[in-house]
């Protein structure tokens, strides 16, 4: 049983609404209407260059993702509904999971979103252009990440050690010793040979111009180094929290570091900036 | 920048080393200046590695680019006069030369053509 009056179980319940909000409501809204801005903007019949799929089959996959997302924001919301009234822990099993669930529930509308991404990237590739372009300049990862963020980084991990290692001399109850070692090395390896594949720029030759496709890689990159260091601070705070006996708390940052996470990844798909007053091509 | 023209009727390895070269007269790119990686060209180009690798290749042999081993591949010190080096145009001016001298000591235009592809294939063979 959960005490309600506690405030950190106050704030549980607030963040995971937020974060179902968030994640099923808002965003999937934003995305919709930034995609019926585009298709608004450069209408078919203006642009058909543009179309590689009717309008009505780009209307209609949008239509299906928001449709998906908010499916998920009612059954989302009916769990925290129940688990709030029952005063049990989320799904009757445990918050830490639970919220993690919720998550990845979040996440299977964006999964059909770029699903149909990748279908488009791949109708665009079959009728790109024949003629092909490319730098004669090396591409390096420094030339995309600055030197701020590899302090941050480099810091997070100082922190994250330091924060480790005092707690392997004070260990509290639960705590996973040197495994958390093991967490942070798979959490760089996927960032490292994330930006290396997309330094490499494998499959962007449907991206017309050497500076759009570095644009697009600038983003790209920009996106993988936040979320990293969002992702290394995460756990020498959830860390630090758990040390000190406040789970609850740590719970609300997990929730919190999702709906970032999302919001980042969300980032690759619409960026309010990109659209530019039409000038008709045809 | 380099384009490749994947409608052309020239090989694309041959238009790899053409761009390059034009890119070293128009001084786009200089003695030193380091060049991309095989991988990095042919993934921007979306074509194979081998293609790009044998554009090096022949731009190695013509003293236009030189291979540093693990530290990459850089723009020869001499690649601005040995890229107005045409192999190809140097080709037919010898051979033109040759079969002139044949052809005034009597040779026929099918006795050249065997003798040629026997030399070739002796030459082959020898390798």
């Amino acid at each position: 049983m959960m005490n309600l009056s506690d405030p950190a179980i106050v704030w549980f319940y607030i963040a995971v609404a937020l974060q179902i909000s968030v994640t099923t409501v808002i965003i999937p809204l934003k995305i919709k209407s930034q995609f019926g801005k585009y298709l608004s903007f450069y209408t078919e019949e203006d642009h058909p260059a543009l179309y590689t799929s009717s309008s009505k089959v780009i209307d209609y996959a949008l239509r299906f993702y928001l449709l998906m997302s908010i499916s998920m924001a009612g059954a989302s919301f009916y769990f925290l509904y129940s688990s709030f009234t029952n005063k049990q822990e989320l799904f009757n099993w445990d918050n830490q999971s639970g919220i993690m669930v919720l998550f990845l529930m979040s996440l299977l509308p964006l999964f059909f979103l770029i699903f149909v991404n990748k279908r488009y990237f791949k109708l665009l590739k079959d009728h790109a252009s024949k003629k092909r372009t490319a730098s004669l300049t090396i591409r390096r990862w420094q030339d995309f990440i600055p030197k701020f963020s590899i302090a941050l980084l480099i810091l997070g991990h100082i922190l994250f050690v330091a924060v480790n290692q005092y707690f392997q001399l004070h260990p509290f109850d639960g705590f996973a010793g040197y495994v958390n070692y093991l967490g942070v090395i798979f959490l760089d390896t996927v960032n490292v040979v994330a930006i290396s594949l997309i330094i490499k720029g494998k499959n962007l030759s449907q991206v017309k111009g050497e500076d759009k496709k570095r644009i697009f890689q600038a983003r790209a990159i920009k996106i993988n180094v936040t979320i990293w260091i969002v992702a290394i601070y995460y756990l020498v705070i959830a860390l630090l929290l758990a040390g000190a006996e406040l789970r609850d708390y740590a719970l609300v940052i997990q929730s919190l570091y999702f709906v970032l996470i999302y919001v980042m990844v969300n980032k690759l798909f619409v960026s309010s900036s990109d659209i530019t007053p039409p000038h008709s091509t045809a | 920048m380099i384009t490749i023209d994947m409608d052309s009727r020239e090989p694309m390895f041959s238009q790899l080393v053409a761009q390059i070269k034009k890119a070293i007269l128009d001084k786009t790119i200089g003695p030193g200046d380091a060049l991309p990686s095989i991988r990095q060209l042919a993934n921007d180009l979306d074509i194979n590695a081998k293609t790009v690798a044998k554009a090096y290749d022949l731009l190695e042999r013509d003293n236009v680019i030189e291979k540093k081993g693990y530290r990459g591949t850089f723009v020869h010190p001499n690649a601005y006069s040995n890229s107005q080096f045409d192999l190809e145009d140097w080709l037919d001016e010898q051979l033109a030369s040759l079969l002139a001298i044949l052809k005034t000591s009597g040779a026929t235009d099918s006795e050249i053509r065997i003798a040629f592809n026997k030399v070739m294939s002796q030459q082959i063979k020898g390798k």
